[in-house]
């Protein structure tokens, strides 16, 4: 498989993870779809012949179903326009877009961990690995994967709630803080190292 | 002659293999220290899990040190001293916290939060998972945040039922207004307003106030 269809790849299992995250509806497809049923059941069923009531319902379903799809789809986009790496600008004091929002858990997830997602910049990285207490600072347990043609690499893995420390190690070798989170020296050995805390909504 | 190359070549790793095999039964993560170290570290994990202690946090620590190139020493301080703070965690969050529990009370332990905060906690959360406000709480005293004014903020919150990802706001905000200049306990009294207001409005058991100026220092 060519590096560009190991990209590609990537990419679309990304945007399958994405997609079966169920990110909410936008308001108005939600309405449009509320909306559709409405006049789909104006017209009373006993009127009608029976087999055209089912054509009815089949074509309502479809289209409700649709209009669902379109606003996933939608909010999807909404959500890849808005990543955690790109909410981390400098941010505003009592603002949330420091790296360290609360993200949702949809009800498939396990109810003991939160999928959370960890983003690194770099063009001249060649290897970079996320290390923290929930790996156990393992190098090899969470590798990031660069973004086709961007110096944007990310993880996504599931975490338990509550206070991490993290660093993202570079190249086998250098130990990088998140530039986007706050930092912590450790108790025990006066090191720096990130801070995330996640936490149900 | 090949054949007795290949036939050294698997007696050196079968004599070799179970010291190889020792080692990392015994920690994972004692590989890279001296032998001395790898044993003691061992020997700290072994206490933990006789113990009852989850021996995650302290492998970690010992993996976190060697990747900083900490002295040998160090890290098995560190470790000594991860395993401390899980025995201290139990005692104060009770027999039946779960590992995820003790873990973020050794982490409290270790930003400077209190036995008593984390008995605080653990009674205001009832049966309830208290990972996420003891790791706001340890946020909030490794931000600078007085440990007994933390404690009791959080712990009023707790009894009042706030939601998780307010309580992870709260210590995100302080701990931006901290990297901004602001004073941490300055911050907290300014920042737990907004959960004052949220809180009153909601429908709970019990509207008691916020603490404001209370708590020693550290």
């Amino acid at each position: 498989m060519s590096e560009h269809e190991q990209e590609l790849d990537a990419t679309l299992a990304r945007a399958i993870t994405e997609l079966r995250r169920e990110p909410p509806a936008r308001p108005d497809a939600v309405a449009r779809a509320v909306e559709a049923a409405r006049a789909a059941s104006t017209v009373p069923e006993a009127l009608a012949p029976a087999s055209m009531a089912r054509r009815r319902r089949r074509r309502t379903i479809l289209a409700v179903a649709g209009i669902a799809a379109a606003a996933c789809v939608a909010g999807y986009a909404a959500r890849g326009m808005l990543e955690p790496g790109e909410r981390a600008a400098p941010a505003a004091a009592g603002s949330a877009s420091n790296g360290l929002v609360v993200q949702a858990a949809n009800a498939g997830d396990d109810p003991a961990h939160l999928t959370w997602q960890f983003v690194f910049q770099s063009s001249r990285a060649h290897r970079v690995s996320l290390i923290g207490d929930f790996n156990g600072w393992d190098p090899t347990a969470a590798p990031l994967t660069r973004a086709a043609g961007s110096g944007l690499w990310s993880v996504t893995l599931p975490l338990t709630p509550g206070r991490h420390t993290y660093a993202f190690l570079v190249d086998d070798s250098s130990f990088v803080l998140d530039p986007r989170a706050p930092a912590t020296r450790d108790a025990d050995l006066g090191s720096k190292e990130s801070v995330v805390i996640v936490g149900r909504p | 002659m090949s054949r007795r190359l290949l036939a050294a070549a698997l007696l050196l790793a079968a004599v070799t293999a179970p010291a190889g095999l020792r080692a990392q039964r015994s920690s994972g993560a004692g590989a890279g220290l001296d032998s001395a170290t790898s044993e003691a570290v061992g020997r700290v994990l072994d206490g933990a899990r006789a113990a009852g202690l989850p021996a995650g946090p302290i492998v970690a620590k010992v993996r976190l040190g060697m990747l900083r190139h900490a002295p040998d020493s160090v890290i098995l301080a560190a470790a000594q001293a991860v395993a401390a703070r899980l025995l201290e965690a139990r005692r104060a969050l009770g027999p039946l916290a779960d590992p995820a529990d003790l873990a973020a009370g050794a982490d409290a332990l270790g930003t400077g939060v209190t036995a008593d905060g984390l008995r605080m906690v653990r009674a205001a959360a009832g049966n309830g998972a208290v990972a996420v406000p003891l790791g706001v709480l340890a946020e909030l005293t490794a931000s600078g945040v007085s440990a007994g004014r933390a404690a009791a903020i959080i712990t009023a919150l707790v009894r009042r039922h706030a939601p998780a990802r307010e309580l992870v706001a709260l210590g995100n905000d302080v701990n931006a207004d901290v990297r901004a200049g602001a004073v941490a306990d300055a911050s907290l009294g300014v920042r737990v307003q907004r959960l004052e207001a949220i809180l009153t409005v909601r429908t709970v058991p019990s509207a008691t106030s916020l603490p404001t100026a209370t708590g020693t220092g550290r």
